[in-house]
């Protein structure tokens, strides 16, 4: 009884001893509310990519051509992309030197080109078309009507052949995608993008049907997929990285300042455990997460419109919160001089923020870079929660959430046996 | 149990120097014990080792019947028992005075009423007030008071008074005495002479790790105060008195002869006053003091408690 008085009455301290303090409460609350609005407004597009579009093929008022016109309808329709226009005036290779903005040109002519293509598209379809009934049709055919259709044949070469010599200038309307490669990160999806788009307009453009097609199967809940977006990808990222922030670079500062102004000596000559002040400090920070999850979540539901997370999210927070403060007390309770330990925690923040899928998906990293990503606590926790807030996996979400349970439980146990308990 | 604190052969080692060398004492149940000393003495260090904060590298020390260094138990036992102050002792920032009590009240299995401690310790007024709002005197009443919130049966005071202007200094020196009167065993460390010739029954005079001289302040003053002297300080400046600084010797600039012959040698005590006077140095006459007796062992310190000239 008198062990958990103690460890709540530390635990309430510690609590109003934060939350009196103004510099606290901004840099553990209200800035990573601040970084997730940021986040969310400035990549509001940030799972699509943007596409500058320059149209040379208008006529004399300016009006896009027809085929250049349709091409551009099947870019802006295309989810993965985001369009965006530049005058006909504009130098685009300078543009692209100085702005990095990838950028598609429509040339001049490229409506008529795509004309004559897609006539000769359609008369070298015919004729292999012809010569595959020739060669393999089982059909018996009189031989008037084959004479006809090698006759009718001959005239279609003629026409092909005639076509394709005047064929000139060609060459010129092609389009051109102008990337600067060294610093477009993205070009290689982009480009990817292009071809499948280009292949599809080149289908349509010779009224070729659909011989092959792919249905997709989306397993989110109905929910989810109404209500899906760029905070949804945010908040849990967000809330875990600032949950492990505060867990241990927060938890580590306070028991560091602890230790540098004496305080902590005052409270290692009273009967207080070692155990009981590491549990003091993992309940504060608990309350503390919970706190500001709950202030991030509504504000991301009332101003971004994301789906509500549902109480099993909440228990997720908490054993994440208990994890990485069960972390941060190791790391100030094993290291002697307080500005070891800010070095410290800070140094295992920092990789594990950019590892972890805090700001881009684990599944775009390169594959040996995933495996290090699941060295650290934080992927777990940002899979337990995305588990827990937006997809219907239990699996997944008790699987993460059972290697922070076994996790948190190690590092009290370490802890315990390896803190500091008296002077040197 | 005649004796609180019993230590024998205390010894803390660090990087080969023995910052505590060898210390052996005992403080009588119900007395205050002072350890007297310069800054680096030793005296932090060997009282942590008693607060169980510190593990001695060798040696004894029982405190209240149970072993320091020995079993978790036995010190968890000494924590509940005793109540310290330490030097420039802190509490939480931003804690009222009152939450700072009840915080420390809950870290023990009994402790005393909250209210009552307020009142005992003049702090009525300034309960609600955050600690880091606090003068430096109310900060050291607070510090007092929860040295006691425990009803510790020995309280260790490191440097209670370091700091404090004079009437702050009074004011705890009050406290301190009402401890003993309420039967509680104080030991506290310091380098204010006044303060430990007016509050301690027993001193333990420390020198680089090692206690020099124990007795009652009295008792210390006696044995090595050399009766009534003259003392004249900044001596090293006269070329009139450097025969004497070279017959007798300094502490520090300062030269502290017997006055039992009413002269030195061969020269009255009126014309050493005389060239003194008109080198324009500081003198005394003395009755034996604690002081001389700690000048006479140890050197001289300054009001910071460093030792000056120190060899």
């Amino acid at each position: 009884m008198g062990s958990i008085s103690a460890v709540t009455a530390l635990a309430r301290a510690l609590l109003l001893d934060w939350l009196r303090s103004k510099t606290g409460i901004f840099f553990s609350i209200l800035f990573p509310i601040m970084l997730m609005s940021i986040l969310t407004l400035v990549f509001s597009d940030g799972d699509r990519f943007e596409l500058y579009v320059q149209n040379l093929d208008v006529d004399g008022n300016g009006t896009p051509t027809r085929t250049s016109s349709i091409l551009i309808d099947v870019l802006e329709a295309n989810d993965a992309l985001h369009v965006k226009h530049i005058a006909p005036d504009v130098d685009v290779y300078e543009y692209v030197k100085q702005s990095s903005k990838r950028t598609l040109v429509i040339p001049k002519g490229f409506d008529s080109a795509m004309m004559e293509s897609s006539m000769e598209a359609r008369m070298m379809v015919m004729l292999s078309t012809l010569d595959l009934f020739l060669e393999q049709s089982s059909i018996p055919l009189p031989d008037s009507a084959r004479s006809s259709i090698i006759s009718g044949r001959e005239g279609l070469q003629r026409g092909l052949d005639a076509l394709m010599t005047n064929d000139g200038d060609g060459t010129d309307a092609r389009l051109l995608l102008v990337v600067d490669s060294s610093r477009d990160r993205e070009y290689e999806h982009v480009h990817g993008m292009l071809v499948a788009i280009l292949a599809r307009v080149q289908q349509k453009a010779i009224d070729a049907p659909d011989m092959l097609d792919m249905d997709v199967i989306d397993t989110s809940s109905p929910l989810d997929v109404n209500h899906a977006g760029n905070a949804n990808y945010y908040l849990p990222a967000v809330l875990a990285a600032f949950i492990m922030t505060n867990g241990v670079v927060g938890t580590s500062e306070i028991a560091a300042d602890f230790k540098r102004r004496g305080m902590l000596k005052r409270l290692m000559s009273t009967p207080l455990s070692r155990l009981q002040w590491i549990v003091a400090n993992m309940m504060t920070q608990t309350i503390l997460a919970l706190v500001l999850a709950s202030m991030m979540i509504g504000i991301a539901v009332a101003v971004f419109n994301t789906s509500t997370p549902n109480l099993m999210s909440m228990a997720v927070l908490a054993i994440g919160a208990l994890c990485f403060t069960g972390l941060g007390m190791l790391i100030a309770g094993v290291l002697k001089e307080p500005h070891a330990i800010a070095g410290a925690s800070n140094a295992l923040v920092f990789p594990m923020m950019f590892l972890s899928g805090t700001f881009w998906p684990v599944e775009s990293m390169p594959e040996y870079m995933q495996s290090i990503a699941y060295i650290f606590p934080l992927t777990y926790f940002i899979d337990a929660l995305n588990s827990s807030m937006y997809s219907s996996s239990m699996a997944g979400m008790l699987q993460a959430t059972s290697v922070l349970v076994l996790l948190t439980g190690a590092l009290v146990l370490v802890g315990s046996h390896v803190t500091r308990w008296r002077q040197e | 149990m005649e004796y609180a604190i019993e230590v024998r052969d205390l010894v803390k080692r660090y990087s080969g120097r023995n910052v505590v060398d060898g210390v052996s004492f005992s403080v009588r149940r119900g007395t205050v014990f002072a350890l007297l000393g310069p800054n680096g003495a030793g005296k932090t260090t060997a009282i942590e080792i008693l607060e169980c904060l510190r593990t001695p590298t060798s040696g004894s020390a029982i405190v209240l019947g149970y072993s320091v260094g020995k079993s978790r138990r036995d010190e968890q036992e000494i924590k509940r028992r005793i109540g310290i102050m330490p030097q420039e002792f802190k509490a939480l920032d931003k804690l009222t005075v009152r939450e700072n009590m009840v915080l420390f009240s809950r870290l023990y299995d009994r402790h005393r009423d909250i209210d009552g401690l307020i009142r005992e310790f003049g702090l009525e007024e300034h309960s609600n007030i955050r600690f880091e709002r606090l003068s430096g005197g109310l900060r050291q009443r607070l510090g007092l008071a929860l040295a006691v919130i425990n009803d510790p049966e020995v309280i260790f005071l490191d440097e209670p008074t370091t700091g404090l202007d004079p009437a702050s200094r009074r004011g705890v020196w009050d406290m301190i005495r009402a401890f003993k009167a309420s039967g509680k065993t104080v030991v506290l460390t310091s380098h204010y002479m006044e303060e430990v010739e007016y509050l301690a029954d027993e001193v333990a005079v420390m020198h680089r790790g090692r206690i020099v001289a124990t007795g009652s302040p009295g008792e210390i003053a006696g044995r090595y105060g050399l009766g009534r002297r003259l003392v004249i300080h900044g001596c090293t400046r006269s070329k009139g008195l450097a025969s004497l600084v070279r017959e007798y010797g300094v502490v520090g600039d300062t030269l502290v002869l017997s006055m039992d012959d009413m002269g030195i040698g061969s020269i009255p005590i009126s014309e050493i006053v005389d060239m003194a006077i008109r080198d324009g140095l500081e003198v005394q006459f003395r009755n034996p003091s604690l002081e001389d007796a700690f000048l006479r062992l140890v050197g001289r310190m300054d009001e910071e408690g460093r030792l000056i000239n120190d060899g």
